[in-house]
């Protein structure tokens, strides 16, 4: 991790989510070594809450490290690629090779079966070359350079080119007596590994270039890191981690009064001030500062900046006269270093120590190591297919900031993308935007490219009251498990939690009381005369599980013991059982076969667990929403059954140049792809259509029937690639 | 075409020149209604395929008779046909537009054309056979009609049958198998009287036996997604077909550059506005201020009606494409007849001096600034024994019900009598009661419970400005003709500005005798003489302007919008309904966001823009973001 040791976050955290549901290390690792959680949003709707947690760099890195260990078939070879091998017979099959190997810099894995989702014909990627020389024959690459493709770093006037700053200097410095002797190992190899990757890279990026993919370059800046021991936490604002902690992982949700296994701490707010501000605006103005590849500094506009996360020049600049939050995080349990969310700059080292003067609590702080700014190259994504490989050498994958995102989560994301898909590319897997926030991700990327560092908000998928940060498993494991994807542990606990899902949802359903019975409750219905369920009074808003469940208890309507169970679990109780209950310590599990008489305990045997009754809640909340989205999803999965061939020759098409400029950088996959484009007209979308539907092989008969086959079997390969 | 099914059916033929009002008029009330259910329950109510674009982008421009007008003659099922359309459908529509005409067409178009015909249609010696079979042995009408099959490109004589194996019509039907037809699909036409009736029967008929109500444009995209047409050739013959006048079409090139494209283009950037104030809260974990609610309320209802407004003056725009519906009603011999002449340039109307002379409707096609206007000359009306001349009035009356548009012409000579007044009254008084109202629904859209109820205009006539207070029903004019009889003719002036118009309406009270509780009660007062064609000017100004169509002179802005633009204007009323309930019931933001997305994106249909950047960029602006 080179910026902030923190996962997860409004949007991002549901990326982590889809991740853990289709087996993907990230949510277990980042549970293992929180130290910090926070359900943000937690006062709006379950659609838009993002689970967050501050890491101890340190354990997180152990964790995947051990997590990779156990990977099946995985074996790790450590080394800098600095070249491709490319095979450019056309039509070539490409060697094959038994090992899959990977590297700090990127790794490689063996791909198998045919070539669907491929471009056809034209050169493939075919092996790596080490920087000792050792070359790894391969049929598929995924690179993920991070932001070491020649990457640039700039401490105030001074540049050289790296990914990222030494780590040494600030974690001997301030890690704890008894984990420092590891914590300087670590950041020794650490800092060697980054040495040679970012000599590598800058060869790779060389090799891009000839290979013709399209370059871009990308600015992001990291603040200052700080000596926690002096810090005057004193005039800082505190922010404890939630309690109960909220977990990543479906495995850990389903865990019983699950609890972060390591300690927790807190995090601190303070705030700039008018003297920041006039600091900051001096430096800008005396032209001190780093100056960037444009020959500019950034109060001169020298670099563009994610908009989202501003530097502090550019907040002072466009927001004059205001105070902004700097957040003070600890970077681990073992270490007093401490990143100042907020501060990130690119001004000289000496100014940066004068601002730190301005900041209440930061005014005595010893700055270990001095924020900088970072430019470093990236790719086009509008060169990769959906399935993140690359359009102009088959069996090569992109992903992570060299596609143009920032953010560990959606380098994740793609991650376990282009893994999937490099690794079978006869079972690909892709994603719709109604599917998930990594469907968005994708789509966003190869559609419509980027300019600044992408990074997810919620903003950007219109299905989101879809994409529930709880609903992910249920949205993916099962695709992931057709796949190949989910492992049997996680099979099983999905399959568990489904079951419990839909086992109180039809609870929910069936307990009924009629609009006189809920008006003796309280609560306020039409009084029509109809019986109107639990699931439907939960639509309403401010009503809760257990206020339903007392009423229907009050009326004894049928069901009520089992939908008090289900409040108790919501509530994290312990679940009433029968009444000889052979109660386990499990609190969230009860058998009804142990003597009791059956009747309030539930059906299947076993209580749904406390995640899975708000999960089905919630669904119930947002039902009629839902209900309404279908069409919509429906018309989308039309469209994105359209499928455009990867292989169009746009210059035949009767298209005017502007449509024809845009579609071939875009080169849309399908329909609905090409609809979102910027700026393409409706009738280049209609002799695109008009063209799709024309390359469908005819059948015998009316040509409408041909046509109509032909999406019937482009619409059944959609419902399977969705798999729900 | 006319003349064979005159000859095969003389018991059912059409007069040609008369007008029966029982024909699908494009702007009758219910249907009006129903365009605006339409456009929210049966398309998706935030955004639609990419077809479905397609369809409505082209049925933007082609809007022939097709689905709409024949919707409400559709049993509901039919109506609620799939959005979702593909080809899979076999579509049917009446293709021969709103026009009243002597034959209608049906077409039918899909795989399943040819088995939907052999259910409706039964060929006269089929029918004759099954006759004389029936007779002798025993053999089901089913299986006579599943033994018909139609050759390509052959007319066959017959009947239209409705389930029950009752006659219908007698139609013709014209196969034309794939590929050689307009839609490369298997066609059938049913050729049927015109008059509305008969066609809406066959129609209906062909829908339950599993055809699918085409949308506008249905017919055409398939054509060119088949391959039959380029898109150039499409879209001139969805030009062709709808384009009416040159000014429509300038109307529908022209998009929405101004007038109401800028209210649109104002209320979309608000719309974005209150987004980007719910949006970063849910995306920024920030020290914003909170959401202040009361205020957003306001906001949105402001929203609401700005909306409402501009959807009344959309709907004018349709006036465009489909035209006015004028009624000239008086007592006899006053000069309707002569003044439809004049303003047509025709001698369609026969003059003579004898009173009563016009016994039925007539009608004449006229345009004026850009809108195609029918005028309809009507029977005098008078109390008569004289049985045709009876019915005549009765179908005045009538038209002068459905009109748009109605004039009173009055014997400027002569001066105000009690005829006259006993007309007025009826106009007036009539139009505030119940469903068989004057008006015509220009202004249902302002409020959505009496589109679905289907009630009629108790709405405002806001666009016939500068009328008299609390007048209902349609605009109406009062015409003075024979000024040049009149004695004080020489002192009338040109009267076409609104500050002359209260002039002419002081004129005709002090000059002609009109009681000014009367003359108030019309929107304008114009003196004419069809003789001598003084003031046919200042009538014609006085129509568009009534029309709510003062800027329709040819050159002048296009503000029309078009049915596509029509709807998303509707849409985005609707979402703005749905986020104000949201708010109501106390759900939380992210609700509220997702219909204000579908609001701002309906909004952007009319100029077709990207959502999420344009909220992310106004956010970053807007907002202090980022740690």
């Amino acid at each position: 991790m080179s910026c902030n040791p923190s996962i997860g976050g409004l949007a991002k955290g549901i990326l982590v989510r889809e991740v853990d549901a289709l087996d993907g290390l990230m949510g277990r690792a980042a549970d293992a070594a929180g130290i910090q959680f926070r359900m943000l949003n937690a006062s709006k709707g379950p659609a838009v809450r993002g689970p967050r947690a501050q890491m101890d760099r340190l354990l997180y890195k152990r964790e995947v490290q051990r997590l990779l260990a156990d990977v099946p078939g995985l074996t790790i070879r450590d080394g800098a690629v600095v070249d491709l091998l490319v095979d450019s017979r056309l039509g070539s099959s490409g060697p094959t090779t038994s090992s899959s190997s990977s590297s700090n810099s990127f790794g490689t894995r063996a791909g198998s079966g045919c070539d669907a989702s491929a471009p056809v014909g034209g050169p493939a990627v075919a092996g790596v070359v080490l920087a000792s020389g050792e070359r790894i024959l391969c049929r598929s690459v995924v690179v993920t350079t991070g932001t070491f493709l020649r990457g640039v770093i700039h401490i105030g006037s001074q540049s050289r080119p790296a990914g990222r700053v030494a780590s040494l200097i600030a974690t001997r410095a301030a890690s704890k007596a008894d984990t420092a002797a590891a914590a300087v190992r670590d950041a020794e190899s650490t800092d060697t590994a980054d040495e040679m990757a970012a000599g590598a890279a800058t060869r790779l990026a060389q090799r891009f270039d000839e290979l013709g993919f399209k370059l871009g370059r990308l600015k992001t800046g990291t603040p200052p890191r700080l000596d926690g021991r002096t810090i005057d936490w004193s005039v800082c604002t505190e922010q404890p981690s939630d309690d109960p902690a909220t977990p990543f992982s479906f495995l850990d949700m389903q865990q019983p009064g699950w609890l972060p296994p390591a300690a927790q701490v807190s995090c601190y707010g303070t705030r700039t001030t008018a003297a920041s501000e006039a600091l900051v605006l001096d430096c800008m103005a005396s032209g001190r500062g780093a100056v960037f590849g444009s020959g500019l500094t950034m109060g001169q506009g020298g670099a563009v900046e994610p908009r989202y996360c501003p530097s502090l020049e550019t907040k002072f600049k466009r927001f004059p006269g205001r105070s902004h939050h700097v957040w003070l995080e600890p970077e681990g349990l073992g270490t007093d270093v401490v990143y100042p969310n907020g501060l990130s700059n690119s001004l000289e080292p000496e100014d940066q120590l004068r601002l730190l003067a301005t900041v209440p609590g930061l005014e005595a702080a010893r700055m270990l190591v001095p924020a900088y700014a970072v430019e470093y190259d990236y790719v086009d994504p509008r060169e990769l297919l959906p399935s993140l490989e690359t359009r102009r050498l088959r069996g090569l994958f992109l992903a992570g900031q060299i596609n143009g995102t920032t953010g560990y989560e959606e380098a994740a994301a793609q991650g376990l993308v282009a893994g999937a898909n490099a690794a079978a590319p006869g079972d690909p897997l892709l994603l719709s935007r109604s599917d998930a926030y990594l469907g968005v991700l994708v789509d966003d990327l190869v559609g419509r490219g980027t300019s600044e560092p992408y990074r997810m908000l919620s903003a950007r998928a219109e299905f989101r009251l879809r994409l529930r940060p709880d609903t992910a498993d249920l949205r993916l494991t099962g695709l992931g498990m057709e796949l190949g994807l989910v492992g049997k542990e996680r099979a099983a606990a999905f399959l568990q939690r489904r079951r419990h899902v839909s086992e109180t949802a039809q609870l929910l359903d069936a307990v009924r009381l009629s609009s006189s019975a809920w008006a003796r409750h309280g609560f306020q219905v039409a009084q029509d005369g109809d019986s109107i369920s639990v699931a439907q009074m939960l639509t309403r808003a401010g009503t809760t599980l257990p206020q339903l469940a007392a009423a229907a208890a009050a009326e004894r309507a049928a069901g009520w013991e089992q939908l008090q169970g289900l409040a108790a679990a919501a509530a994290g109780q312990q679940v009433p059982c029968g009444s000889s209950s052979s109660s386990s310590s499990n609190s969230s599990t009860c058998s009804t076969t142990g003597g009791g008489d059956g009747s309030s305990g539930w059906a299947s045997g076993e209580w749904p667990s406390r995640c899975a009754v708000e999960t089905a809640v919630a669904d119930a909340h947002y039902r009629p929403y839902l209900n309404k989205m279908e069409a919509e999803v429906a018309e989308l999965r039309r469209d994105e059954a359209l499928r455009i061939p990867s292989n169009i020759d746009y210059s035949l098409l009767q298209l005017s140049a502007e449509d024809r400029e845009k579609l071939t950088a875009a080169r849309p996959a399908s329909l609905a792809a090409a609809q979102r484009i910027p700026g393409v007209t409706p009738s280049a979308l209609l002799m695109l259509l008009q063209h799709v539907r024309k390359r469908q092989p005819r059948g015998g008969g009316g040509s409408s029937s041909s046509s109509n086959s032909a999406l019937a079997q482009a619409a059944a390969a959609e419902a399977a690639s969705a798999g729900t | 075409m006319a003349q064979t099914l005159g000859s095969v059916s003389a018991s059912k033929a059409v007069p040609t020149v008369c007008h029966m009002h029982v024909g699908p008029r494009c702007r009758s009330p219910a249907q009006r209604a129903d365009w605006q259910r339409r456009g929210c329950s049966q398309r998706s109510w935030r955004c639609r395929s990419l077809e479905q674009e397609y369809l409505s982008s082209l049925g933007g421009l082609v809007g022939y008779a097709g689905a709409q007008d024949d919707s409400s003659t559709a049993s509901d099922g039919a109506s609620r046909a799939p959005a979702a359309a593909s080809d899979t459908d076999t579509i049917a529509a009446i293709v021969t537009g709103s026009a009243q005409g002597a034959v209608s067409i049906i077409r039918v178009s899909g795989k399943a054309a040819v088995p939907i015909a052999q259910q409706v249609f039964t060929p006269q010696s089929a029918a004759a056979t099954r006759r004389r079979r029936a007779a002798a042995a025993q053999c089901t009408a089913a299986d006579e009609r599943a033994a018909w099959q139609p050759e390509s490109h052959k007319v066959y004589y017959g009947s239209a049958l409705d389930a029950e194996g009752a006659v219908l019509d007698e139609v013709l039907l014209l196969a034309m198998l794939a590929p050689r037809s307009y839609t490369s699909e298997d066609v059938v036409e049913l050729h049927t009287h015109g008059g509305g009736v008969s066609a809406a029967r066959v129609l209906q008929r062909c829908l339950e036996a599993g055809a699918r109500l085409a949308q506008p444009g249905e017919f055409t995209l398939r054509a060119f997604l088949n391959g039959r047409l380029d898109l150039a050739q499409a879209e001139s013959v969805a030009q062709l077909i709808d384009a009416r006048t040159v000014a429509a079409a300038d109307s529908a090139l022209a998009g929405l550059a101004g007038g109401v494209g800028q209210i649109v283009q104002a209320m979309r950037t608000e719309c974005l506005d209150l987004l980007v104030e719910m949006d970063v809260r849910i995306d920024f974990d920030e020290d914003l201020p909170p959401l202040d609610v009361p205020a957003l309320v306001q906001r949105i209802q402001a929203l609401s009606q700005q909306l409402a407004a501009a959807l009344d003056t959309a709907r004018q725009g349709q006036l465009l494409r489909s035209g006015l519906q004028v009624a000239l009603v008086g007592r006899p011999n006053v000069g309707k007849s002569s003044l439809l002449n004049a303003l047509s340039g025709t001698e369609r109307a026969i003059v003579t001096a004898i009173a009563g002379t016009t016994r039925d409707i007539v009608e004449a096609g006229v345009v004026i600034g850009g809108v195609p206007i029918t005028l309809l000359d009507t029977a005098g009306m008078r109390e008569s024994s004289d049985m045709v001349e009876k019915i005549g009035v009765e179908r005045s009356v009538a038209a002068a019900r459905q009109a748009d548009m109605v004039m009173l012409v009055v014997d400027a000579a002569a001066g105000w009598g009690p005829e006259d007044a006993e007309i007025a009254q009826q106009m007036f008084t009539s139009s505030s009661s119940g469903p068989a109202a004057w008006s015509s629904d220009w202004s249902s859209s302002s409020s959505d419970e009496e589109a679905s109820s289907g009630s009629t205009s108790s709405g405002s006539k806001e666009h016939a400005n500068g009328s008299g207070g609390g007048k209902r029903g349609a605009p109406a004019l009062l015409v003075l003709n024979k000024v040049d009889l009149a004695q004080h003719a020489e002192q009338q002036q040109q009267q076409n500005g609104s500050s002359l118009q209260q002039s002419a309406h002081r004129c005709a009270v002090q000059q002609f005798g009109v009681p000014a509780a009367v003359a108030n009660q019309f929107a304008a007062v114009v003196s004419t003489s069809a003789a001598t064609r003084e003031g046919l000017e200042a009538l014609q100004q006085a129509v568009l302007r009534l029309a709510g169509a003062p800027q329709l002179a040819p050159g002048g802005v296009s503000w029309a919008v078009n049915e596509r633009q029509g709807e998303a204007l509707i849409r985005a009323k609707e979402a703005l309904q749905r986020v104000q309930s949201s708010i109501s019931d106390e759900l939380p933001v992210d609700f509220w966001t997702i219909d204000l997305r579908a609001a701002v994106l309906a909004l952007g249909e009319v100029s077709g823009e990207d959502v999420t950047e344009e909220v992310l960029d106004s956010i970053f602006s807007r907002f202090c973001i980022g740690k």
